[in-house]
């Protein structure tokens, strides 16, 4: 009860956190990009009134300041930086010292990533996945963008973490093992593909092919008299996500991932799928 | 980046929860063989215990045939394996363990123990061998466990634990668990001091009737009101870590028993707990031991049904079902094993011939519906001998061995193929030639008294053998609330039934035949037994050894012979006359129940119970046919109104020299 409790408000810990983070201009329920309206411009003096002519006569402004039409102010607007805050996208953060963070809330995964930009074409990062604190794993991650152009991003990444179980293998049924299909040491390379259309928040679309070796530290006799397993037995596993980050701004993102995983080990359930809803910012 | 140290904050949490969920607390000594088998360390060679031939054998595994024969102490009951390959044998019938080392053909020496010692467990340095027996040699009221330096050979320390002790493991923190047979129970030793520090065969009573003591008044989904208290607590497994054990039992139901015609099975067919099986339902107990014992049982009453036995428990069912949908029978569990990782449990069944397989800790997966059949048995094998009471398993888990008394066999089963295609085969039966000289009439009502699974016995609802109730012979201690009223199972051993009728605590069957058309086809719903398998069955529970008393010795004591005379003086010799210390008539004393569910029937209000022998009758508690007196001072000492001998005319000194000759019978 206490672990639950504990678990509950890491989570509520969590969230708040990011929330909290968001500069007020940022916060969910505001307009996109508020803060790069620009102010109207100064009140027009009005200008000395012409002598009667037998002209139409047009009716006096109601105030002493003119307001500006819609496409004055469309022009008046500076050109908006482009969201290329990708986390689960196929390009890379694009610099040293770039960098970009996810939380993400889902089934049967809760995630953290945190990555820094080395070079313009590769990231470097940890991550903790967790299926809500019964499997703890620690991550560590690598992303290499390997080709884009201004809407197109082709690239691969590297995860490998160690997961820490609260039940052992052999006493959990349908337990954390059998949804995640991971194991204690577990190898993820993915393939990336993504897409963002031109405009300053257009979405980017993703799909990700990724595989995990997910190596058993723990296994154990499935079947009576069938042998004690070698000290650490390997299973394979192939998932599919796709998914978009959608940018409230130049630096955040909502992002969605819909998927599935393939579990080739027996005792694991043989397709699980997974959905996730989370937050992305270089904040 | 607040929200990330606190997201890493988070990891390092749950990471340090995962770690301190799976930290063991010390080591115990597991075994992976028990009873009557054991591995040498190589799995090279497997060791038998032949009680009928006195005998440690054996045998090669490789080439499956019996390398030695070497002689050890009358029945030899159970080996284990020493670090060093040495094998240490107990000696039932001769108060002593043997030693035996790797390649010798003879014992290296004897060391002296208690009364019947049976179970051994040696410390995880291998430094201590533990030994129980089930009397200590100056009472037999609370039984020994003996410490051992296995360098010496010589005691260390010894101590009474209980009544009738059969069984001991050695779990975390130095410490050690001991089950005594009769009680059902356990009790905790901390072996540094040699101290009992806890019994818990009262929270274990607790457990698995907690819906009744707790005072329902109904449950729905069926599983009635009934109580159960486990007995015949053979065995005790426990895992690699030390930190819990589990121990083979048969449930006796406790309340009224109604009577059930044939067709059904027999009355002793009339709900088992959690209504599988019978009123005598095979059955394992789970204690946690990392810290203070912990029993981890089912409530037997409220049922799986209900819900408050749910499929999310960790520990197997508390029953091993003997009609589940789909399972064998199973009956009489004996020993059990664990596999070298400690995640599944095996246990060996004599009475229904049987090899169980569940996993140690959960009550799920492939074959299992615990929902549905109340069980967490994943598989069971067949074996075709008769007294299965050794079980051992490879240390690679690929193979199992069960050895057979009656039959002399081993049994060698091997694990083929893997996830939906494995299975467990027979791949070789070896026989021992048996050089004892048991007639084949005797041997033939051995088989009969311990078989579950003989039709013409017992009924599929049923499936309890004769040893069910009467346990290697003798008794249980447990009373029934039979329609005809409270009965205590009476002691067969010794009491050489055939001089001694009639039959029955109401003494209404004139001829053993009679009573055994009774017991068999109305009570066990068996369809009979054949005239010459009578006779066998009769021949065998005839000439059964009394169990053996260290009070009985060839000369009386003082004490002893001052009993002796006050048994006369309080007329106990008019009805406990004879060499069997009986007259084989009914008397009234006293005792007839009349305000119970089951009240005694008319017969016994009217001529009073059988005169039972009291031959054996220190290990016999408890005493009266509805075990109201649970020791024999109890029994001598509250006699209202004399009806039961005129005790009231013997001193206080003589009623304690009574009892001391009673002890001694």
């Amino acid at each position: 009860m206490t672990r639950s409790f504990i678990g509950v408000w890491l989570v509520g810990v969590l969230l708040g956190g990011v929330a909290h983070a968001q500069s007020p201009e940022e916060e969910w329920g505001g307009l996109p990009a508020s803060s790069s309206v620009p102010q109207p411009p100064p009140p027009v003096v009005e200008p000395p009134r012409p002598p009667p002519l037998n002209a139409p006569v047009l009716s006096a402004p109601t105030s002493g300041t003119l307001r500006p039409r819609a496409e004055v102010l469309s022009r008046a607007r500076p050109a908006e930086p482009r969201n290329d805050v990708s986390m689960f996208g196929g390009s890379a953060l694009g610099g040293a010292g770039k960098r970009g963070q996810a939380v993400l809330l889902g089934f049967p995964l809760i995630s953290v990533r945190a990555l820094f930009g080395l070079t313009e074409r590769f990231d470097l990062g940890v991550g903790f996945d967790s299926y809500y604190f019964l499997m703890n794993e620690p991550r560590v991650v690598a992303r290499l963008g390997i080709a884009r152009n201004e809407n197109w991003a082709f690239g691969a990444t590297l995860e490998g973490g160690y997961a820490f179980f609260t039940q052992r293998a052999p006493r959990e049924s349908r337990g954390s093992r059998w949804l995640t299909g991971r194991r204690n040491i577990n190898l993820s390379p993915a393939l990336i593909g993504s897409y963002q259309g031109s405009s300053a928040r257009a979405a980017r679309i993703f799909l990700e092919l990724r595989y995990t070796l997910a190596l058993d530290t723990e296994p154990y006799a499935t079947d009576p008299l069938v042998g004690v397993p070698p000290g650490v037995l390997p299973g394979h596993n192939v998932g599919l996500k796709g998914g978009a980050e959608l940018p409230l701004s130049a630096k955040t993102s909502f992002v969605f991932l819909f998927g599935f995983d393939v579990h080739g080990r027996a005792e694991d359930s043989v397709v699980m799928p997974s959905a996730s809803l989370g937050l992305v910012t270089s904040l | 980046m607040n929200w990330f140290k606190r997201s890493m904050v988070v990891g390092a949490v749950a990471a340090a929860m995962s770690f301190s969920a799976c930290v063991p607390d010390g080591k115990g000594a597991s075994a992976r063989a028990s009873g009557s088998l054991a591995l040498t360390n190589d799995d090279a060679l497997v060791y038998a215990v032949d009680s009928d031939n006195n005998e440690l054998i054996v045998f090669n595994a490789s080439s499956r045939e019996v390398a030695q024969r070497i002689p050890v102490g009358r029945q030899p009951a159970r080996v284990i394996i020493a670090g060093d390959d040495t094998a240490f044998v107990t000696n039932r019938g001769d108060r002593s363990v043997s030693v035996i080392r790797r390649g010798d053909g003879a014992e290296s020496t004897r060391i002296a123990v208690g009364v019947e010692p049976t179970g051994m467990a040696l410390t995880p340095d291998g430094k201590t061998l533990l030994v129980v027996s089930a009397t200590a040699l100056d009472q037999t009221e609370q039984g020994l466990l003996t410490a051992i330096d296995t360098g010496t050979l010589q005691k260390k320390w010894e101590i009474t634990v209980g009544e009738e002790p059969r069984a001991v493991a050695v779990i975390a923190g130095n410490r050690a668990m001991v089950s005594l047979y009769k009680q059902g129970a356990m009790v905790e030793v901390d072996l540094g001091k040699g101290t009992v520090v806890n019994n818990v065969g009262q929270s274990i009573y607790d457990a698995a009737n907690a819906t009744r003591i707790s005072g329902s008044a109904s449950i729905p989904g069926g599983g009635g009101l009934s109580t159960f208290r486990p007995r015949a607590m053979a065995d005790l497994i426990v895992t690699p870590q030390g930190d819990r054990v589990f121990a083979p039992v048969v449930w006796a139901r406790e309340d009224a028993i109604a009577r059930r015609p044939t067709t059904a099975g027999g009355y002793y067919a009339a709900g088992g707990p959690c209504n599988i099986g019978a009123v005598a339902t095979a059955g394992i107990v789970t204690v946690d031991t990392s810290a203070s014992p912990q029993p981890q049982v089912d409530d037997l009453t409220s049922c799986f049904s209900t819900g408050t036995n749910s499929d999310t428990k960790d520990f197997p069912a508390s029953t091993l079902a003997s009609n589940a949908s789909g399972a064998q029978p199973i009956q009489g569990p004996t020993v059990g094993v664990l596999d070298p990782t400690g995640e599944w449990l095996m246990v060996l069944s004599r009475e229904t011939r049987n090899l169980a397989f569940m996993p140690a800790w959960k009550r799920t997966g492939t074959n299992i519906d615990f929902n549905s059949t109340g069980t967490s048995i994943r598989s069971v094998e067949n074996v075709e001998g008769h007294g299965a009471d050794g079980l051992a398993v490879s240390k690679d888990f690929t193979r199992a061995y069960v050895y057979s008394q009656f039959d002399h066999q081993l049994e060698i089963f091997e694990g083929k193929g893997a996830d939906q295609g494995a299975r467990i085969e027979k791949i070789a039966t070896v026989t021992v030639e048996d050089r004892s000289n048991l007639s084949p009439e005797l041997k033939q009502g051995r088989k009969l008294f311990f078989d579950a699974k003989n039709t013409a016995l017992s009924s599929a609802q049923t499936n309890v053998a004769c040893s069910t109730c009467h346990l290697e012979g003798r008794e249980d201690g447990h009373v029934w609330q039979f329609p005809d009223g409270p009965r205590q199972t009476p002691a067969l051993a010794g009491r050489h039934l055939l001089s001694t009728a009639p039959y029955h605590w109401s003494g209404e069957f004139e001829t053993l035949s009679q009573f055994n058309v009774h017991t068999i086809t109305e009570r066990m719903g068996g369809s009979g037994l054949s005239t010459n398998s009578a006779q066998q069955l009769d021949s065998f529970i005839d000439q059964l050894p009394l169990a053996e008393n260290p009070l009985k010795t060839a000369m009386s004591t003082e004490a002893e012979l001052r009993g002796k005379a006050a048994f006369e003086k309080a007329a106990c010799g008019t009805c406990h006359t004879g060499e069997l210390l009986t007259n084989n008539t009914n008397a009234d004393v006293g005792t007839a129940k009349l305000n119970v569910t089951n009240p005694d029937n008319g017969l016994v209000t009217r001529n009073g119970f059988n005169v039972p022998s009291l031959l054996g009758v220190g290990r016999t508690a408890p005493y009266l046919h509805d075990g109201s007196q649970l020791t024999l001072a109890e029994r001598v000492l509250s006699n209202v109104g004399d009806k039961h001998g005129t005790t009231s005319l013997l001193s206080s000194q003589e009623k304690d020299d009574l009892i001391v000759y009673l002890k001694s019978l």
